[in-house]
């Protein structure tokens, strides 16, 4: 019997995401920045656990691959410079720099517009929408509702007649 | 070739006794065609061989080389029946390799044949070593009561029906058992309805 | 933030539903038929074999939720009811994003409830080529009953959003076909969550139809159990073998099921590599082959309107005016927040402005018939899938995507997001016509689908399908096969309903041949 731990980033890979967040996210999502990698976090665990390995080890190497063009590490650029050098890897040579920066871009967008924050302010309350339509549902037609559910369980055999209890015994005996 | 391609065979009230342009056809047809015939025959009634004699032609690989004719194996009957035991049985009995198109002539006589090569006669048990082909019956010759020292013993045959709508014709694949190995497959071998056991 | 945790509460669970917190120790069952998988294909048969007095197990890798665990945070619930937090990919030239319910209820649990009928034609080509008694007039009978138990239904009027009277507004400007959207739901009453489960208990998923009836009838459901492999006796499946899926993936106690009838229902990725996994060898070598998945493509109108799509039914209608040219059916569907902004090639400021106008988007979806057919292979014990897009599906894709542009812009859509990875927008319709004009790499479209089909298909050939036409796999005993990988084609539709339909006429089959079943 084997389970896994659940998945938490590293420090780096945490701070590669913390620089990344003006980078992907728009400015207003930048004081959530922690949230936001939360969520990431939360979303890879729940990923495939090649996924596990694979996100770690491809946030480093976009980490150190920033020395060789700005002569410091990935996650110490801001600004125009951390903008220019995540395009370089949108536009990547490789189809795995190609890859790593979309991914990036979809884990940390959905993981910015789930903040409730950035819910509310893009006018998403959905919340309040499921309870009103779910009561205005109740109201309205729960003897419908209630109706379906009971034919749920009314006997209705596919081949009336035939029950393979009674067929049991029969040849118990 | 398909299956829909064949001619029908007569029906098995009064077959006649030649072997029908059907079962020419499949004598000829090529061995990796024959294994998609196979595979798609359908599941023998064992009622509809019990009783029976089936004139049979062995279709070995390598079709041009006349080993079978000179072994004396081209053409040969198998006849079913049901045993004192109740269990479904069946016999070889040996053919003059004459014209492949030609009469069936018993050895060593019409009047007096040779029965030999017996087996029973089961459906294929999913869980049993023979279990190679669930669609078809077995001939397992190691059920028939042949004698320690025959090599016939050692036959499992696996029989399936061509066409749904054809008992008359049917078409077999041999294996041979060598301890818990198999060998084959062998050859195949096509059986039409002959005359009443 | 904890990751997906089985939310079944003290006490409220049916007494039959199992969960990883009553397995700790080895668990060994008998049965006479053990379902693996609990979705459209699965739960079904359960629900079927245990009104006839079968004694069913059924066992879901899932987790066992209820309507109140269905909450409007969307994350979580994909962590929780989607297979791999929905990261799966069909690889190719351009990757298929790959999205399979993992709960009690299977996909249905997450799908919109697109509830049609298997096309006629589609029906009838089966019957010519896979030679199997699937006529219309044969289905209709096993439609009809699918229908009553999902409660299939047009929805009400007054719970459909702005987003798709929208679509029918522009289908109708343009005197397209459009037709209401038929959907497993008892007056759905629009909350637009389908896709991450139904927080009303309005959609009648598996999860509130066929397992309470298949529970009612006596079947035993046991969640968190990931099966490894089919247990054989010579060619006879003889059961299944498992362990507990725990939380973080990890693999509990065994848990060994012994049952006179093995029915895998576990989809079409699944259930090929399941089949290898057990050593089980098709004759025909088709075993993970003929995979079809009607991908999707999205494009997304922005309006000057607040449309708030997120107010309204899922798919209230289908636009179907160019199925006969084989691009399949428009909807208008909703996404949430964080969804979109995923599916969003943009990033940074740019896609903080197109946020911000969320509620004057429209999502629409173009669902392509395909007439390519990919694989799935089984590396290192999970399926994983392959599928290039044909030119000629491409080109059906190019060609719906302009049409579906050419009913936004007629009625006023001011721009249009088009679902290319390089982010293009069109702002006219001839800007429209430029972009797709150009030629467009196969690597650079956006797709995804829901529909995997096709990977056990059903056919009387031994040679050229891995299962009768009752599932039954060819070659080996005891084993029937009842999800979407029967199909032996795309079907153009949404395959819920014909996978019920199958699953229960599979399970009429059974019980025809209930002897058989029975030791």
């Amino acid at each position: 019997m084997k389970d896994y731990p659940p998945f938490k980033f590293n420090e780096l890979s945490r701070k590669v995401l913390r620089s990344l967040v003006p980078v992907i996210c728009p400015v207003e999502a930048v004081p959530l920045s922690d949230a936001i990698i939360d969520h990431v976090e939360a979303t890879i665990d729940s990923s495939p656990r090649l996924l596990h390995h694979g996100m770690p080890a491809g946030l480093l190497a976009y980490d150190l691959q920033a020395l060789a063009a700005y002569g410091q590490r990935a996650h110490k650029l801001v600004g125009e410079a951390a903008e220019r050098y995540y395009t370089s890897w949108e536009h990547g040579l490789t189809p795995m720099h190609v890859q790593l920066a979309r991914g990036l871009n979809q884990l940390m967008s959905m993981a910015c517009y789930e903040q409730p924050e950035m819910k509310t302010r893009v006018g998403f309350h959905v919340e309040a929408w499921v309870e009103d339509v779910t009561k205005k549902r109740l109201r309205v037609y729960s003897k419908e509702a209630e109706t379906h559910a009971a034919s749920l369980l009314a006997p209705d055999p596919l081949r009336p007649g035939v029950n393979v209890r009674a067929l049991r015994k029969k040849e118990a005996l | 070739m398909s299956v829909a391609s064949l001619p029908k065979a007569h029906t098995f009230s009064a077959p006649s006794p030649f072997p029908t342009s059907a079962a020419l056809a499949l004598e000829a047809t090529p061995f990796d065609q024959l294994d998609d015939i196979f595979m798609n025959g359908t599941t023998p009634d064992p009622e509809q061989l019990e009783g029976w004699e089936f004139r049979g032609i062995n279709r070995m690989p390598l079709n041009n080389v006349p080993w079978a004719v000179a072994a004396g194996i081209k053409k040969f009957v198998k006849g079913f029946y049901r045993g004192n035991d109740g269990r479904l049985m069946g016999y070889n009995v040996p053919i003059v390799c004459n014209a492949l198109d030609g009469r069936w002539h018993y050895k060593p006589s019409d009047e007096a044949p040779k029965h030999w090569g017996f087996f029973e006669v089961t459906p294929v048990d999913a869980t049993a070593r023979d279990n190679k082909f669930l669609h078809a019956v077995l001939l397992d010759y190691g059920k028939g009561g042949n004698a320690i020292y025959d090599v016939m013993r050692g036959l499992r045959d696996y029989l399936v029906q061509v066409d749904p709508r054809n008992p008359d014709l049917y078409l077999g694949r041999a294996y041979y058992a060598l301890g818990p190995a198999r060998l084959g497959k062998l050859n195949y071998f096509i059986l039409e309805r002959h005359r009443r056991a | 933030m904890v990751a997906a945790k089985a939310a079944v509460y003290e006490g409220t669970a049916p007494s039959n539903v199992f969960t990883r917190h009553d397995m700790r120790g080895d668990t060994v069952l008998d049965c006479d038929v053990v379902i693996i998988g609990s979705g459209a294909g699965g739960a079904p048969v359960a629900a079927e074999l245990a009104e006839a007095g079968f004694d069913v197990i059924v066992l879901e890798e899932g987790s066992y939720y209820q309507t109140r665990d269905f909450t409007a945070d969307t994350s979580k619930m994909v962590r929780q009811l989607y297979r791999d937090g929905g990261a799966t990919m069909a690889l190719g030239t351009s990757p298929i994003m790959l999205q399979e319910g993992k709960a009690v209820g299977g996909s249905t649990v997450i799908n919109g409830g697109m509830s049609w009928r298997t096309p006629e034609d589609i029906l009838e080509h089966w019957v010519k080529d896979a030679r199997i008694g699937t006529t219309p007039k044969e289905m209709e009978p096993y439609f009809e009953r699918v229908e009553k138990r999902i409660h299939a239904r047009v929805n009400d009027k007054e719970a459909i959003g702005r987003d798709n009277w929208l679509l029918k507004e522009g289908a109708d400007k343009k005197g397209w076909k459009i037709i209401d959207n038929i959907r497993n739901q008892v007056h759905c009453a629009g909350s637009n969550r389908c896709a991450f489960g139904c927080p009303t208990g309005a959609k009648q998923s598996a999860l509130v139809s066929y397992i309470p009836r298949a529970l009612h009838f006596g079947a035993r459901v046991y969640a968190d159990v990931r099966v490894d492999k089919i247990t054989l006796q010579g060619k006879r499946a003889t059961g299944v073998v498992g362990r507990v899926a725990l939380p973080n993936g990890g693999a509990g106690a065994k848990v060994t099921v012994r049952a006179n009838l093995v029915v895998p229902a576990c989809g079409s990725l699944h259930t090929p590599a399941l089949l290898e996994r057990s050593g089980l060898k098709s004759p025909s070598g088709r075993v993970g082959k003929n995979l079809t998945l009607h991908p999707n493509v999205k494009m997304i109108a922005m309006f000057d309107e607040d449309v708030s799509s997120y107010r309204g039914v899922h798919q209230a209608f289908q636009v179907r005016e160019f199925v006969p040219e084989g691009i399949g059916t428009f909807a208008a569907i909703n996404l949430p927040p964080g969804v979109t902004a995923m599916s969003l090639p943009h990033r940074g400021r740019v896609l903080g402005e197109l946020m911000d106008q969320y509620n004057h988007m429209v999502v629409s979806g173009l669902l392509i018939e395909d007439h390519t057919t990919g694989s799935v292979r089984t590396i290192a014990g999970r399926p994983q899938s392959f599928y290039d897009m044909a030119k000629e599906d491409l080109a059906n894709a190019v060609r719906g995507l302009s049409l579906l542009g050419d009913l936004w812009f007629n009625i006023g859509a001011k721009k249009l997001i088009l679902p290319f990875h390089h982010a293009v927008e069109a702002t006219s319709p001839a800007e429209l016509k430029k972009i797709l004009s150009a030629p467009i790499p196969a690597s650079a479209w956006e797709l995804f689908t829901v529909h995997m089909m096709g990977t056990c298909a059903m056919g009387a050939d031994r040679t050229a399908s891995v299962t009768d036409e009752f599932g039954m796999m060819h070659d080996v005993d005891r084993l029937m096969i009842a999800d979407a990988s029967l199909l032996p084609t795309a079907i153009r539709t949404n395959p819920m309903e014909t996978i019920m339909a199958l699953a229960t006429r599979n399970a009429g089959h059974v019980i025809d041949n209930a002897r058989r079943f029975l030791s």
